[in-house]
């Protein structure tokens, strides 16, 4: 089968904001890229159809938040066709508490991120974070609050012991 | 809303800003992981059927003479004839068969069951169920076993299939990840679904009828067994990120694993609790392991073979196939003195013994049959052969 243009096309209109996206649920940008390029090998393989019943980018962002909280490791499994330079990336967020923010949030558990990622750059409700990633309502509020209550702590923590880096996980 | 609630937001729409460009490149870069991916998935399904570029590196054993375990590595330049036919070097194990049914149709050999019997399946025509059949290759007599029914919206047609204690059983897979595994008497009825669990792209890598069950695993990891008839599916101790190599062994990584990582590089007997782990050296890759041999190649990117343990390596005439994991025997084209390719050949890696199976290259392609199982099926003019491996000594 060849590649429709379409599908071309779609990457190159949304392949950033998928990034961007990828970006906020993996936290750095390698990780970032496989996401995307993972999602987008799947919505590959089912394009016609996920473009006929589906909308694609809401296919792909299905699949890179389920990728996500699937704990995957596709670094293992294959090497990047394109891997993006290292950067500080950090750095250039506006202020302290943001800065702190985002190096909390490479402590939370996969799925933990996933639903804060859904919930506050996503915009979605719980229960379409729940339809996302296959769990039910409940999970998703407790995960939720879980998520809210450890951000909180790790950053009044964090204000008296400021780190320097915003990548470990 | 609360403080913490905005500034989150504020915090992952700056952190958004910061990710990097997705580069010009990354269409073509999903294109060929995705080419990838199907390449593997679909030599995985169709086992037989690979078609090697002939011209490729490839070592192969002196034609003709049975010799042991060579203690120096036989040379590429020291190929320059065919070996004897296999109708001549193993007889016993030769069957030619028309290619197709008596009843005009053609068809998929899947294993053999008995000496004289083969599983095989013919397509779906137009609105038309496929069906399995065991073929009586003595009588030429033709009894189906069942329809294998296609499912609306299955993206993945069935495959995988495996027969024992009076059953036979293969997958499909339905869009949205639905795999389904099914089964049916092999003394003839209806296939009923017997297990459905939700799969990746790439379905099921593994499926065996064993004692009173059905083992199985998909291609994502996962080992699991279903009763013979249907019932509650079972995650096997120990076997996630498994797959099934040969019950009651599993092992990781799978067939369709990366090329840096051992494929069965890791086993355990699911059994007994006993493990196994390949030997592997610096620099080899595409390296994969059966429950006794492994293949690989180098860091001179030469193809050796040897046992588990890295003992007995010599190198390996064959191609490596995704396909299956290597045992006692092998294929791999040889060449003539130009360099030109000769034809196919099969090898006893144990004895030493080769023999040509009789495929010709036709352009720059050559049909390279891939050991599955006990047996290597080729097509051969209007006839298929069938290398039933048992029957060598």
């Amino acid at each position: 089968m060849d590649q429709d243009p379409r599908f071309a096309e779609f990457v190159a209109e949304r392949g950033d904001a998928l990034l961007r996206y990828g970006y906020v649920l993996a936290g750095n940008p390698h990780d970032a890229a496989d996401l995307v390029q993972e999602a987008l090998v799947k919505l590959r393989a089912s394009w016609a159809r996920v473009r006929l019943k589906d909308n694609p980018e809401s296919y792909a962002r299905t699949t890179m938040a389920r990728l996500h909280i699937r704990a995957w490791r596709l670094r293992r499994r294959e090497h990047l066709a394109w891997d993006p330079p290292e950067r500080e990336h950090h750095d250039t967020l506006p202020d302290g508490e943001e800065q702190r923010l985002w190096h909390a949030m490479a402590g939370l558990p996969r799925r933990q991120r996933a639903v804060v990622v859904l919930r506050y750059y996503e915009q979605l409700t719980d229960e379409e974070i729940a339809r996302v990633l296959g769990v039910s309502r409940g999970t998703v509020r407790s995960q939720a609050a879980r998520a809210l209550a450890k951000l909180r702590d790790s950053v009044s923590a964090e204000s008296a012991v400021p780190t320097t880096r915003g990548e470990a996980r | 809303m609360n403080q913490l609630e905005d500034a989150l937001r504020r915090t992952l729409t700056g952190a958004a800003g910061q990710a990097p460009h997705a580069p010009a490149t990354l269409t073509g870069a999903v294109e060929a992981r995705y080419r990838r991916r199907r390449n593997r998935t679909r030599a995985a399904l169709a086992a037989a059927a690979v078609v090697a570029l002939v011209g490729g590196a490839a070592f192969a054993l002196k034609g003709g003479a049975p010799r042991a375990m060579p203690a120096t590595p036989p040379t590429a330049d020291a190929t320059a004839a065919l070996p004897d036919p296999v109708e001549k070097v193993w007889p016993q194990a030769v069957r030619d068969i028309p290619a197709r049914l008596p009843n005009g149709r053609a068809f998929h050999p899947i294993r053999l069951l008995d000496d004289h019997t083969l599983l095989v399946t013919v397509d779906a025509g137009f609105e038309k169920a496929g069906v399995v059949y065991a073929y009586d290759l003595e009588s030429r007599d033709l009894r189906k076993i069942a329809d294998v029914p296609t499912p609306k919206g299955t993206v993945a047609f069935a495959s995988g299939f495996a027969a024992g204690e009076g059953r036979v059983a293969w997958w499909t897979v339905k869009e949205g990840g639905q795999g389904m595994i099914w089964s049916a008497p092999l003394s003839g009825g209806k296939a009923t679904i017997v297990a459905r669990r939700k799969v990746d792209d790439g379905g099921f890598d593994g499926l065996a009828v064993t004692d009173d069950k059905i083992v199985f695993s998909a291609q994502d990891g996962g080992v699991f067994t279903v009763p013979l008839g249907g019932g509650t599916v079972e995650a096997v101790e120990g076997g996630a990120d498994m797959h099934l190599l040969s019950w009651p062994w599993i092992g990781t990584v799978g067939l369709g694993g990366p090329s840096d990582e051992p494929r069965f590089g890791t086993i355990r007997n699911v059994e007994t609790g006993e493990t196994d782990t390949a030997l592997t050296r610096a620099g080899e890759q595409n390296i994969s392991c059966g429950l006794v041999f492994c293949m690989g190649e180098n860091g001179a990117g030469e193809y050796f073979h040897r046992m588990r343990d890295g003992s007995r390596e010599q190198p390996a005439p064959c191609l490596l196939s995704a396909a299956s994991t290597p045992g006692r025997f092998c294929t791999g084209p040889v060449k003539g003195a130009d360099g030109r390719p000769l034809g196919m050949v099969l090898y006893d890696l144990t004895t030493g013994r080769s023999a040509d199976l009789g495929i010709r290259p036709k352009g720059k392609e050559m049909f390279l049959p891939v050991p599955v199982g006990t047996q290597v099926t080729l097509p051969l003019d209007k006839q298929l052969r069938l290398v039933d491996l048992t029957k060598i000594p």
